[in-house]
């Protein structure tokens, strides 16, 4: 297993690295809880008023199919959230930190 | 055999052939354990989100799911949504620690501060009945699949089921024994290519047949197959959890994530896989519509049953040669699914049990590729064996106790491990020991197998999926068991761990 961040445990206590830990941490943690949030919603939706599901919504597709549909696209979305944060914000903050521990490349 | 479909063959001998020579190709490229287990680290985010795919859309969900719509209607698009919300789980929470930290296994993570050997050995027993489970669950559908599809026109069956589920574990341990897992990969782009593409055609086809109006194809459907069944609430969210939480502890998807260079291109293979295997999901339940409504349910059944669904649909709207391609798809896709599980399977046996076990961490790179080689050679031949053995089970339990059991027994100790400070080696085992038992014990009591298996009378637990209550029981056992034996050297490696986990810092 390679040790090479041994030289840098400095950094730990560097504000810098602390906002960074804080953000993913916080980013992380309400996007899982949208994607619960969803995907229950769904589920007990299904499991205490399954007739809304055969609701004609505008011609004969149905609200159950909208919802399916939505979910799915929902869960790529939030995916694509976090992989537009995380290439934008928190790339940028772990090659400023990096570049403070002397590895010069990303 | 004069009139066997041909075009059939000739796919499926194209794709055979074609795979073989990108083995061939990937053996020269293949000597050292990283390249054998990770490729050389050398795929791209895009290319792992196509063999991420690959390596999800198995013949369960492709097959299986198109038939369970046509069956039951809405409750095959339920399960369809649960098994896609694993890969947000997946994203947020595990996939970067799990590239930072791990170098071929998830278990690599959970070791990373905790005593090896312990953790090693759990770790690697759940990834390891995973993936047999999930590997006989596959060898016993390509059985299956293979004597239904392949017929000649008075319908006589060309291969046996042996000759099949023989041919399947031969040509998976080609590729992994010579290929490792670059062919792996490669085979996995491939089928995900070939797979994404056949069901989009068939889906334009339907549409076709409706005007491109999906509210035509909607009016057709039978109304009844609109709506959920009614099923208890508890059995809903007891799947949901195991759907949700599965995909985050199947080892064979946690192992393309060392395959890519760093944690940004593991981040976007995520975010391909999701909008691929997605895409797949919604015309996978368009074709189980379309099969309903275009082919009907009495054809299907006298014509092998709710897994023939799709074929038969791509039979009625574009003839044999379509039928053939499709069917040639579909054993392309159990091919692939079952090289990426044996290659998981025999990185548990080889990095984990017996470098990281056995041999204390120490071993030489020609030591390591030859155990891995005779991991994945002792893996082909159990699961032809089990193939074999379960030929006239039913095994549509077996995929939710894949999940079951990843979501359960790998899981919980994985996100703990990274997330927890206090998390000790005794949690980590009482956590995967605790899930592992549960889940197996409770599908073994439940409905499933205690009733349709053994022929009691009521099962012993109610319910169809036990991850309501293993997945809960498997974090709390494993935080009182760290509580109880907590351990200093461990707790103090945290802060340190940080560095890697999140910024990459020393990441292998």
């Amino acid at each position: 297993m390679s040790d090479s961040h041994r030289g840098n445990l400095h950094l730990l206590d560097d504000p810098d690295f602390k906002d960074l830990v804080a953000r993913k941490n916080r980013i992380s943690t309400i996007l899982t809880v949208i994607t619960l949030i969803i995907y229950y919603g769904f589920i007990l939706l299904i499991a205490f008023n399954r007739e809304v599901f055969a609701a004609k919504v505008g011609g004969n597709v149905t609200f159950g199919i909208y919802l399916g549909i939505g979910v799915i696209l929902a869960c790529f979305l939030l995916t694509g959230i976090y992989v537009r944060w995380a290439n934008d914000k928190y790339d940028a903050m772990v090659g400023r930190l990096k570049q403070k521990a002397g590895h010069g490349q990303p | 055999m004069g009139s066997l479909n041909w075009v059939s063959v000739l796919f499926f001998f194209g794709f055979i052939g074609v795979t073989l020579a990108l083995t061939y190709w990937a053996a020269k490229k293949t000597k050292t354990a990283k390249e054998f287990y990770a490729a050389g680290r050398s795929i791209t985010g895009f290319q792992n989100g196509l063999a991420l795919a690959g390596d999800y859309m198995s013949a369960a969900s492709f097959l299986g799911i198109a038939g369970m719509v046509a069956s039951q209607g809405y409750d095959g698009l339920i399960y369809s949504v649960g098994f896609l919300v694993g890969w947000p789980i997946c994203m947020f929470l595990i996939a970067e620690p799990l590239r930072n930290l791990g170098k071929f296994t998830f278990a690599d993570v959970v070791a990373y501060r905790l005593k090896p050997r312990p953790i090693r050995t759990a770790a690697a027993s759940g990834a390891i009945l995973t993936v047999i489970i999930y590997l006989t669950a596959q060898m016993v559908g390509a059985g299956k699949l293979v004597e239904m599809l392949f017929r000649t026109t008075e319908g006589t069956p060309i291969f046996k089921y042996w000759h099949a589920v023989v041919g399947v574990g031969a040509l998976m341990m080609v590729y992994v024994l010579f290929g490792g897992m670059k062919a792996t990969t490669w085979v996995q782009i491939i089928k995900a290519v070939l797979l994404i593409g056949g069901a989009t055609v068939l889906v334009i086809m339907i549409l076709a047949k409706f005007g491109f109006n999906p509210s035509e194809l909607f009016g057709k459907v039978d109304p009844k197959l609109m709506q959920p069944l009614q099923k208890h609430p508890l059995d809903r969210i007891s799947l949901g959890l195991a759907l949700m939480f599965g995909t985050a502890g199947l080892p064979h998807i946690l192992m393309r994530f060392y395959t890519v260079p760093d944690a940004k291109e593991a981040r976007k293979s995520v975010f391909y896989a999701t909008g691929w295997i997605g895409y797949f999901y919604i015309l996978t339940f368009t074709i189980g519509f379309g099969a309903s409504v275009l082919v009907g349910m009495d054809t299907i059944n006298a014509n092998g049953g709710i897994n023939m669904a799709a074929p038969l649909l791509a039979r009625t709207l574009g003839g044999d040669a379509f039928f053939g391609f499709l069917s040639a798809v579909a054993f392309a896709t159990i091919l692939a699914v079952v090289a990426g599980l044996a290659l998981a399977g025999a990185s548990a046996l080889s990095h984990d049990l017996y470098v990281g076990v056995i041999k204390h961490g120490v071993a030489t790179e020609r030591e390591q590729v030859l155990v891995a080689r005779i991991g994945t050679l002792t893996l082909g031949v159990l699961a032809v064996l089990l193939g074999i053995v379960f030929e006239k089970q039913n095994v549509a339990y077996l995929v939710g106790l894949a999940f079951a059991v990843a979501a359960s027994a790998n899981f919980p100790a994985l996100l703990m491990s990274v997330i927890w400070r206090k998390f000790s080696t005794a949690g980590a085992v009482t956590s995967t020991v605790v899930g592992l038992v549960l889940a197996i014990g409770l599908i073994i009591l439940g409905p499933d197998v205690w009733v349709k298996v053994f022929k009691k009378e009521t099962a012993v637990f109610p319910l169809g999926n036990p991850a309501i209550v293993s997945i809960p029981a498997a974090f709390l056992s494993g935080i009182i068991a760290s509580l109880c034996c907590p351990d200093p050297v461990a707790e103090a490696k945290f802060e340190d761990e940080k560095l890697r986990t999140y910024a990459g810092l020393g990441a292998d």
